[in-house]
C-alpha cells in the first residue's frame, strides 16, 4: 500500500507540481450583459472552460515572452454547433499573483455563427 | 542588355536557396453573412515567415437582393508553437473590408435600397499548418467605429475562416 501511494505521489507530481502556473481568468461579455461571461481555468498553456458567453471549450495559449503577450487558439461547443477559437491578447501582473488580462478574441461556429470581441478581466494565479 | 537587367532579377529569385514566399488559396466561410454558411474563397501571400498578405471575397444574390464583401488584412505574423504536433503561426497586424447590399423591389424589378460598409482596426489571424501543405486559418478584423461601443468590448467585426492549401 505504501509503494502503491509513493507510485500515484511520483506519477501525479508532474500535473499537482508547484512549478505548474495555475490560473483562473474571468471576465465580462459585450455590453457587460454577463459579468462573468468568461471563465477559463488554465494549467500552464492549457485552458479550460466557457471560452465565450455560452461556448464551453478549450485553448491552448502561445506566449511571445514573458508571459505577458499571448495568442490562443482552440476549440469550443455551445450545444448546438462547434466553435474554433482564437484570441490574442495581454496580461499585466500587478501582483504575482494576480493580473490585469485584456484580449481580443473571435470564434466561427460550424454552424456560421460568427463573432469577434474583446474583453478585460483579472487573471488569478496558484 | 536592358532585357538582361529585367530578367536578371528573375533568374536570380528562382535560384534563391530559401524559399522566401508563399501562396495559399482556400475556401471558407465569414460572418459577411452572418448566421449563413455562404461560401467564400481566400488568398495570401506569406514571407519570411514574418509578413503575410491576405483576402477574402464572398458574396451572395437573390431576386431580392445581392451583396458582396471583400476584405484586405495585412500581418506580421510568428511561428507561435504546436498542438499535437501542427505548427500554428500566429499574425496581429491592420485589417480592412467593404460590403455592397442591394435590395431590390420585387414588383418592379427596380434597385429599391443599397448600403455599403466599410471596416478598418486592428485584425488577428491563426493558421494551423498540416499534411505539409494544407492549412486551417482564422482571421478576425475589429472594425473601429464609436469609441463608446469599444469601452463595451463592441467591434465592427468581420472574421473569416478557411481550408485550403499552400503552395
Amino acid at each position: 500500500m505504501k509503494r502503491l501511494f509513493l507510485i500515484l505521489i511520483i506519477i501525479s507530481s508532474p500535473i499537482f507540481s508547484f512549478a505548474n502556473d495555475y490560473h483562473l481568468f474571468v471576465g465580462p461579455s459585450n455590453n457587460f450583459a454577463d459579468p462573468i461571461g468568461i471563465i477559463r481555468l488554465g494549467i500552464n498553456d492549457w485552458e479550460l472552460g466557457r471560452l465565450k458567453t455560452g461556448v464551453y471549450g478549450f485553448a491552448k495559449m502561445f506566449y511571445f515572452d514573458s508571459k505577458t503577450y499571448y495568442t490562443e487558439f482552440g476549440l469550443g461547443y455551445s450545444g448546438k454547433e462547434g466553435y474554433l477559437f482564437s484570441a490574442i491578447g495581454a496580461e499585466w501582473r500587478f501582483f504575482s499573483f494576480l493580473g490585469l488580462r485584456g484580449e481580443l478574441y473571435a470564434v466561427a461556429g460550424t454552424l456560421g455563427y460568427f463573432q469577434g470581441l474583446a474583453t478585460v478581466g483579472l487573471a488569478a494565479h496558484f | 542588355m536592358h532585357l538582361i537587367k529585367q530578367v536578371l532579377p528573375l533568374i536570380l529569385l528562382f535560384l534563391s536557396f530559401k524559399v522566401l514566399a508563399s501562396v495559399e488559396a482556400g475556401f471558407g466561410v465569414t460572418s459577411a453573412t452572418s448566421g449563413r454558411l455562404v461560401p467564400a474563397v481566400s488568398a495570401a501571400v506569406t514571407w519570411s515567415d514574418k509578413w503575410a498578405l491576405t483576402g477574402f471575397s464572398t458574396g451572395v444574390s437573390t431576386n431580392a437582393y445581392y451583396q458582396s464583401t471583400y476584405g484586405l488584412s495585412f500581418f506580421r505574423t510568428w511561428k507561435a508553437g504546436e498542438i499535437i504536433g501542427i505548427d500554428v503561426q500566429s499574425g496581429f497586424g491592420l485589417g480592412t473590408f467593404f460590403s455592397k447590399r442591394e435590395f431590390k423591389n420585387l414588383s418592379s424589378g427596380s434597385a429599391a435600397e443599397q448600403k455599403t460598409d466599410f471596416g478598418v482596426g486592428p485584425a488577428l489571424r491563426m493558421n494551423l499548418s498540416f499534411f505539409k501543405n494544407f492549412y486551417l486559418n482564422m482571421e478576425a478584423t475589429y472594425g473601429l467605429r464609436e469609441l463608446g461601443a469599444h469601452f463595451t468590448f463592441n467591434f465592427q467585426d468581420m472574421v473569416s475562416a478557411s481550408l485550403g492549401f499552400r503552395l
